[in-house]
């Protein structure tokens, strides 16, 4: 998890969102700067912060992705998450888009664990065990992100887009997961600003902190 | 906004935090701060410099060194959707002095695209800002060239404010220094 970079978002999550405080500041963001526009001047939540309160990787590569089909999340699922094709087409269905819940998410990363330790008791460490682990590492670094960083207006499923960053392990890290979810952030503040501080989706937690 | 605002919701710092490794979120334990957003409103309304610590990370350091990314001035996007980041906008959250400002389409240019911000970004020291651009080093962290407060109130600030609403009145800068002073002198500025 430390690898990835995102270890430290197991930790750094409030389960208490103060709506007062963020709905004051919502209504001083100003989009044209990115920031808020208080008496003494202007400050805003910088890069700097995000790096020192959640010790997310800043520098690398911009994560850039564009929306995918279901077709491409379901072929996502089955090579990385190792999903059952049913079940992953199941999943964009139910949710109407390139989405999966979290519920089962869940579920088949307690499969995977199940899965991956009765091989492993039975042959040892083959390169069959070492590939359900990294299918539930993704599993849960997926779950991870959609409850944190990138959470959406449900609150119940997670675009599988996040999971092309998931494909090599090694290199999760290299992304800037932390201008990532500034950028988030940002654009969140952006919409809450136009209509008149409906819901701030983004990730609170950065905010309140 | 516990970090830079005191008196907002939550100040305890968590049990069992090591300060050498934690990330700064983990300090806080939140709760409900003053309640109903209008009460937030007409705090941050009354807001001065005395009540802000524009850069908490100074013992944070060792932890989390500064890197110079962080000085990256530019279009940031998530997905389609670009955002600006301006940290010539908020100088004095990195510790110098606050200077009146060039256009927001300056240093973000409005015709760009999406390929173009990712190559930026990559190359984000050569878009950072420029110690020319940083300016001086601000000594109580909360200065400003002279005229930037009325600068802002007459070219950014009326944008916020609606046509019925009083016009609060600029406080003077030097007056923002000697409170930032009388403020770290009370010791106000340690959390733990």
């Amino acid at each position: 998890m430390q690898r990835s970079g995102l270890g430290w978002l197991q930790d750094t999550s409030y389960i208490l969102i103060d709506h007062g405080l963020i709905c004051a500041f919502v209504k001083r963001w100003h989009e044209e700067t990115s920031s808020f526009h208080l008496p003494f001047g202007e400050m805003t939540v910088t890069l700097d912060d995000v790096s020192c309160l959640l010790h997310l990787p800043i520098d690398g590569m911009l994560m850039s992705h564009e929306t995918i089909t279901r077709d491409d999340a379901v072929d996502l699922m089955v090579t990385h998450l190792g999903s059952d094709p049913g079940d992953a087409l199941l999943e964009v269905t139910r949710t109407r888009g390139a989405h999966c819940r979290f519920r089962y998410l869940r579920r088949i990363f307690k499969e995977r664990l199940l899965q991956q330790l009765e091989l492993e008791n039975e042959h040892g460490m083959t390169q069959e065990v070492r590939r359900l682990w990294d299918q539930a590492v993704r599993i849960y670094l997926l779950y991870l992100v959609g409850i944190t960083l990138f959470t959406d207006k449900s609150q119940t499923v997670v675009d599988v887009v996040y999971l092309g960053y998931f494909r090599d392990l090694d290199v999760v890290a290299s992304f800037s997961w932390g201008a990532a979810a500034l950028a988030h952030l940002y654009r969140d503040l952006n919409n809450a600003a136009h209509w008149n501080c409906g819901q701030v989706l983004g990730y609170r937690t950065l905010l309140q902190v | 906004m516990y970090q830079h605002f005191r008196g907002m919701g939550s100040k305890d710092a968590s049990a069992g935090y090591r300060k050498d490794r934690d990330p700064r979120a983990m300090l806080f334990v939140p709760r409900y701060g003053l309640g109903t957003p209008d009460q937030y409103k007409n705090h941050l309304d009354a807001l001065d410099l005395t009540g802000v610590v524009m850069h908490p990370y100074r013992d944070h350091r060792q932890a989390c060194p500064f890197e110079r990314v962080n000085l990256y001035s530019g279009w940031l996007k998530y997905g389609s959707c670009m955002v600006r980041y301006l940290p010539e906008w908020v100088l004095r959250q990195f510790e110098k002095v606050q200077t009146i400002l060039r256009h927001p389409a300056e240093s973000a240019p409005p015709m760009i695209n999406l390929v173009e911000i990712t190559h930026r970004f990559q190359h984000a020291l050569d878009y950072a800002l420029t110690p020319e651009q940083l300016g001086h080093y601000a000594i109580h962290g909360v200065e400003a060239v002279k005229g930037y407060i009325e600068w802002f109130y007459h070219h950014c600030h009326p944008c916020m404010i609606l046509p019925d609403m009083l016009v609060p009145v600029p406080r003077p800068p030097e007056r923002e220094v000697i409170d930032a002073v009388a403020a770290h002198e009370d010791g106000e500025h340690g959390y733990l």
